[in-house]
């Protein structure tokens, strides 16, 4: 079948490179066997310090906003 | 259209990293095929690591009206672009009728036909690398993947038919590539 399913016709040099093109599948690279435990251990280590982070964050957002408050009162006397 | 993996996202959204795992472990392949294809081999798996890491932070944006196949390929697509620096049924039948043709010959194949083979996957493979990272990857997504059109619009953040354009001017360039290079591809003119 000399065309593309959804782009139209293929030229002769189009039809005989995705010849060629099936090499590169048949030989197609492969994650190592460690991948998904080594992106699930990112994932829970991250998911059980993020609250702690969201936490702090708020805290030393908090901290700032009094600091700028006792600041802003000083600066006023 | 349904997605088959909206019930895991669902599940890993309310906490269960199970569920998280078996969609690493459905998409990780093809995640790791386009990463190796765009940025390189050496790059493939931090790369897939890392798209898979952004997935899972940015989870609650995923918009259940797309897929999530395709909504995770993008992020591989741009981390692979950022890293480089720089379904249809009729092609897809094609394409397996011609891999299950190549697995049957492989077994009647001469050594020395075994080698020729492998020989031309490594040229090809770095001919393919030459091309401008945009063309080569709507040539991975759609030649050597077999994604749709709209899937592969989707997965680049391209309008659809600025990928035909995309597309056919990448096959030209790596026919050009091709016809340059010494090995005989006999790519009519």
């Amino acid at each position: 079948m000399n065309r593309d399913a959804e782009g139209g016709a293929l030229s002769p040099a189009e039809l005989r490179l995705l010849q060629h093109l099936q090499l590169l599948r048949t030989d197609a690279p492969e994650p190592t066997a460690e991948l998904s435990a080594a992106v699930l251990g990112s994932v829970r280590w991250q998911s059980a310090v993020r609250p702690y982070l969201v936490a702090s964050g708020g805290l030393a957002a908090g901290l700032a906003a009094a600091a700028g408050v006792v600041l802003g009162a000083g600066a006023r006397r | 259209m349904h997605d088959p993996d909206q019930g895991l996202v669902e599940r890993t959204l309310a906490g269960d990293l199970s569920a998280f795992e078996k969609l690493v472990q459905r998409h990780q392949g093809v995640a790791y095929r386009i990463a190796a294809r765009i940025a390189g081999p050496d790059e493939a798996e931090d790369i897939t690591q890392d798209a898979f890491l952004r997935a899972f932070h940015r989870l609650s944006r995923f918009r259940a009206e797309g897929s999530f196949r395709a909504w995770l390929l993008q992020i591989v697509h741009n981390t692979a672009l950022n890293v480089r620096g720089g379904r249809r049924s009729e092609p897809r039948e094609e394409v397996e009728s011609l891999v299950e043709a190549t697995a049957a010959d492989e077994l009647e194949r001469t050594p020395a036909e075994r080698l020729e083979d492998r020989e031309r996957r490594e040229r090809l493979d770095s001919k393919l690398r030459m091309l401008q990272p945009a063309h080569r990857a709507v040539l991975v997504l759609r030649d050597l993947e077999g994604m749709s059109y709209e899937e592969i619009a989707t997965v680049t953040e391209t309008p659809l038919g600025s990928v035909k354009g995309r597309l056919h001017r990448a096959r030209r360039e790596l026919i050009q590539i091709l016809r340059e290079n010494t090995y005989d591809w006999e790519l009519p003119k």
